[in-house]
């Protein structure tokens, strides 16, 4: 209990010390006058009195030094030692600054990373108990996510009884009128149990019901809170007020909270009854009773304490039930739940992950590295500590002294640490295309800052204080004599250490090459990747006729594009104008359809190739310069109620009619409705999806006058600025119906850059990683051959007065660093050949084993750390052996 | 000549203690008179090494001080002996009593009493 008091008086004692110097020199002070008064008394003359006060008093000195041990804490007394430290930092520069840039880097470099995949990641999503969202899927072939049919979302909803709620959702663009003017909105279709599923309350208003969403039941809307703020200004009164959607009157009845947008983007807009769809003329009413239709998202909440294991289980039963009911439709389809979170973010977590190993290599080599650099320079200072022993500093003093001088480091370092994952921070967020998930709520994460200086600091801790604590208790005679630099042959323990942190950041940085290369291998590939056609002069944006007018009647649908066309053609400097539902590398990837071959053996149901669809107009080919090998293009006389025709690639043709002529064969595709489609042309492989995806080689190319589709990109090749061809272009749409919105609208590359941006800046930054990593231990070599150098130099001296070559000491030195490479190399291929198959999905045009890759890695690391060898062996055929032997 | 004698660890403090009991409030300089008075003479202190132990005293709440006029008007720091004070010298007493009274009986001890 004493104790205790104690030590909390000597703690609020410690803002005070000065003063408390200051009463102990006063009372000092009184004490001698009074002393010397009573001396001079006794008949003493003065100078004698105070000189026989101050004999009988003692030694000031001695008596401050105790009061200040009882005062004070002797942690806290180390800080009046910073002055001290912060000087010993600054005489040695070199060594100050690769610390604080090594520890800025990899403390912010990991920091940055770890925020991200914190944000996109890892933070739950904005709902409660959102662990228990899920998104349920019926795969098949081709289809690993197939969505749902409404049938069997109705029977399993009522069957089930480990969900909450299921919901179905189908996202579709409707148009908002105001003035006269169209924008375009993103509508969610859904059941009403949507809003239960995700279980946040609604901000005014109310949300439909059950009774309400019937087929032909009553246009309801509720707007999201991010719609609501921006277009209705945030209008409370709108609630009950009708809205023009599509050309369609629908009621406003709530607000729903922001945060439903974020079932992965674009962000809903508007949310409608799920039978309204029929109402907006975008699904006929009978297609909800199909259950070959699989059209909806399914979404769940599980029953609190369900596993996502027993939801899958309770809904696999009820789909093997109607399997018995249904044998041809639901055949070849499982059942499938998957945590809504991890759904989501599945398109980039790998990346972000690789992004992660990336960095937590760099942040390894980084701890390895300060180590090594605090562990040469304890050993480098060893005279001083031993110097300091011998004179009587405690243990504990010189190891305070050290951990003064590396806290001193880290606080520094992490500053620096904090500012460069602040800049990464906004750069990324810059940087990376904005409808990656969540991105925006990007920030830097204490966490992981916090997580990465401890690891760093205690990594630096180790090291630096390991030689001290060993030497603060050696006597003086060896360390002046020996250490000190005459014999000069370094203990063989401290010399195992370096080179073992050496072999393992040159392994390290090893792995981190292997897969640097192979991504950039991938990159290369996929800009090098034959397209099939000419992007550059092309120009696309995007038209949907989403107004009811259009979408209940094809004629008239038809009859727009006719004329758009036309009038598009005809403004000066167009040289082709055509349209596509679904051009090549837009990102889409629900084109896809399943098709037959007439007069060849029927496959099982659900075992069909698949085809990706286009709808075109004539002149397309022409348009985007693919050629047409065989056959014929499109014309306007190929319109409905002719014949209905295809043109097919070539890798179909070849497939299908091999040795044969194709022309004049026939296919079916589902996509329309399975009509006979005579093939009346032939033309090249297009590369049509992002590198990395699945690959569809078969690709068929119908007339849109035949399928009146309501959305449709124009494809548009011009020498005109896009500026200008975009001002022109709305003029015509506008000229032809001035309320259809158009949207997505630039030139080709750009839309085509889109598709690898992920990819370029994943590449980008593994690459920017690994070089970091590299640079890293190729420092660490350098230091410790350096100091090898610096430790033989006498050895050396010695070996050229005897007549040793040149070439004899550069082979010395070098062959000290090669080991360390030699070995730490042949570790990293290796495991980096283990490891390789785990970023395989990210690979494309090459494979995880890429020989090519491996010998660049050998070469690049093999010459960097060379040169790491050769400038200390430089340095020591530069000894000069009589200097070195006069020291 | 008699030999001065150094003080034992620990006893300096229930000696400033005492002191302070029976004379009351002092400043450091009265108390380190003090003590060479009572002791005869026989005592040497270093006298600096008082301070130390009155702060020691101080922070375990033993004893208190302040600035105050010292007899001849000089501003001198007054030590005073707390409540607490007065209970740790009482228990330390106490202690040193029964030390000093299984000492003396050792030194009591004659031959024939151990058989």
């Amino acid at each position: 209990m004493r104790a205790l008091q104690r030590l909390f008086t000597r703690v609020l004692n410690f803002p005070s010390r000065g003063r408390g110097d200051e009463r102990l020199r006063e009372e000092i002070k009184s004490h001698l006058v009074a002393q010397t008064e009573d001396n001079i008394r006794a008949g003493m003359t003065p100078q004698e009195a105070h000189r026989q006060a101050r004999l009988k008093f003692g030694s000031v000195e001695a008596v401050r030094g105790d009061y200040h041990a009882a005062a004070g804490v002797p942690f806290l007394d180390g800080l009046l030692f910073l002055p001290y430290s912060m000087r010993q930092l600054l005489k040695s520069p070199g060594f100050t600054i690769t610390a604080i840039v090594i520890l800025g880097f990899s403390i912010g470099l990991s920091t940055a990373i770890y925020s991200l995949i914190d944000a996109v990641i890892l933070r739950p999503l904005p709902s409660p108990n959102s662990e228990r969202l899920v998104e349920v899927c019926e795969p098949h072939q081709h289809h690993p996510f197939s969505v749902f049919d409404y049938p069997d979302y109705i029977d399993m909803a009522a069957e089930q009884h480990t969900f909450d709620a299921l919901a179905l959702e189908m996202d579709r663009t409707v148009d908002l009128r105001t003035n006269g003017e169209a924008q375009l909105l993103e509508a969610g279709f859904v059941s009403p149990s949507l809003f239960k599923v995700t279980g946040l309350p609604v901000i005014l208003g109310r949300v439909f019901t059950e009774e309400e969403d019937i087929p032909n039941g009553p246009l309801l809307a509720a707007l999201s809170e991010r719609c609501w703020r921006s277009r209705f200004q945030s209008d409370p009164n709108i609630i009950g007020k009708n809205v023009i959607l599509s050309d369609l009157n629908v009621q406003v009845i709530g607000i729903v909270p922001l945060q439903m947008d974020d079932w992965g983007p674009p962000g809903i807009d508007v949310y409608l009854p799920i039978h309204t769809l029929a109402t907006f003329h975008l699904l006929a009413n009978d297609r909800f009773a199909a259950r070959s239709d699989h059209l909806f998202t399914c979404f769940g909440r599980l029953k609190e304490g369900v596993s996502v294991a027993q939801g899958e289980a309770d809904l696999k039963t009820i789909q093997s039930n109607l399997l018995i009911h249904y044998p041809d439709v639901n055949r070849g389809r499982s059942l499938q739940v998957f945590p809504l979170l991890g759904f989501i973010v599945n398109d980039y977590a790998a990346t972000i992950w690789l992004l992660a190993a990336a960095v937590g290599v760099l942040l390894i080599v980084s701890c390895l590295n300060i180590a090594n650099l605090l562990f040469a320079r304890g050993l480098y200072r060893r005279r001083e500590i031993m110097i300091r022993a011998t004179l009587g500093a405690s243990r504990w003093q010189i190891v305070s002294r050290l951990l003064l001088e590396t806290g001193l480091l880290a606080a520094i370092g992490g500053l620096a640490g904090i500012g460069i994952a602040s800049v990464c921070v906004w750069g990324t967020k810059s940087l990376i295309p904005t409808d990656l998930y969540r991105l925006q709520e990007l920030q830097v994460n204490w966490n992981a800052t916090g997580f990465t200086f401890c690891a760093i600091i205690i990594a630096a801790l180790v090291a630096g204080l390991l030689p001290a604590w060993g030497l603060s208790q050696v006597t003086l005679a060896p360390a002046l004599q020996g250490e000190g630099g005459r014999t000069g042959t370094a203990g063989p323990h401290r010399h195992r250490i370096q080179t073992g942190l050496v072999t393992a950041q040159v392994a390290l940085s090893c792995i981190s090459l292997v897969a640097a290369g192979l991504l950039i291998r991938s990159f290369y590939a996929t800009q090098t990747v034959e397209l099939g056609f000419k992007p550059d002069h092309l120009f696309k944006a995007r038209i949907s006729l989403t107004s009811v007018k259009y979408e209940s009647d094809e004629a008239k649908t038809v009859g727009f594009w006719d004329e758009l066309l036309t009038k598009i053609r005809q403004i000066p400097g167009v040289t082709d104008a055509a349209i596509n539902e679904n051009p090549p590398l837009n990102g889409a990837r629900w084109n896809v359809s399943p098709f037959i071959v007439d007069g060849q053996p029927k496959p099982e149901p659900d075992q069909e190739p698949v085809l990706i669809t286009n709808v075109v107009s004539s002149g397309y080919f022409r348009a985007m310069q693919i050629p047409i090998m065989q056959g014929r293009d499109f014309s306007a006389e190929d319109t409905a109620g002719k014949p209905d025709i295809v043109i097919v690639n070539a890798p179909l043709a070849e497939h299908f009619f091999p040795g044969q002529n194709p022309i004049g064969k026939s296919i079916r595709t589902f996509y329309t409705g399975g009509k006979q489609c005579t093939i009346v042309g032939i033309v090249p492989y297009v590369f049509d999806r992002a590198p990395g995806e699945e690959e569809i080689p078969f690709q068929a190319y119908q007339p849109y006058a035949q399928l009146a589709p309501s959305t449709e990109d124009l494809i548009i090749r011009s020498d005109l600025s896009p500026a200008g061809l975009m001002a022109a272009v709305r003029q015509a749409v506008s000229s032809v119906d001035p309320g259809v919105p158009i949207y997505d609208a630039y030139p080709y590359d750009q839309m085509i850059a889109k598709q690898f941006v992920t990819r370029r800046l994943s590449t980008l930054l593994v690459a920017l990683f690994s070089g970091a990593t590299l640079f890293l231990s190729a420092v660490g070599l350098y230091g410790i051959l350096s100091y090898f150098v610096g430790q033989k130099s006498r050895e050396i001296g010695i070996r050229m007065a005897l007549g040793a070559q040149a070439v004899n000491i550069v082979r010395l030195v070098a062959e000290q660093g090669l080991r360390p490479v030699t070995v730490g190399l042949m570790t990293g291929i290796l495991a980096g050949l283990l490891l390789a198959r785990f970023i395989q999905t990210l690979l494309y045009g090459v494979s995880a084993y890429d020989p090519l890759t491996l010998v660049l890695t050998i070469l690049v690391l093999g010459m960097v750390t060379l040169l790491a060898c050769l400038l200390p062996a430089v340095r020591a055929i530069q000894i000069n052996p009589t200097r070195v032997l006069n020291e | 000549m008699r030999t001065k004698r150094d003080v034992q660890p620990g006893t300096l403090a229930l000696m400033i203690l005492k002191t302070l009991d029976l004379l009351g409030p002092l400043h450091g300089y009265g108390i380190a008179r003090r003590i060479e008075k009572i002791s005869g003479d026989l005592l040497s202190v270093n006298q600096g090494t008082l301070y130390p132990v009155l702060l020691r005293l101080e922070q375990e709440g033993a004893i208190a001080s302040e600035w105050a006029p010292s007899e001849n008007n000089r501003r001198a720091r007054f030590y005073r002996l707390t409540r607490a004070g007065h209970k740790l010298l009482a228990a330390e007493k106490r202690d040193w009593e029964q030390t000093a009274a299984i000492i003396a009986r050792f030194f009591d001890v004659k031959p024939g009493e151990l058989a």
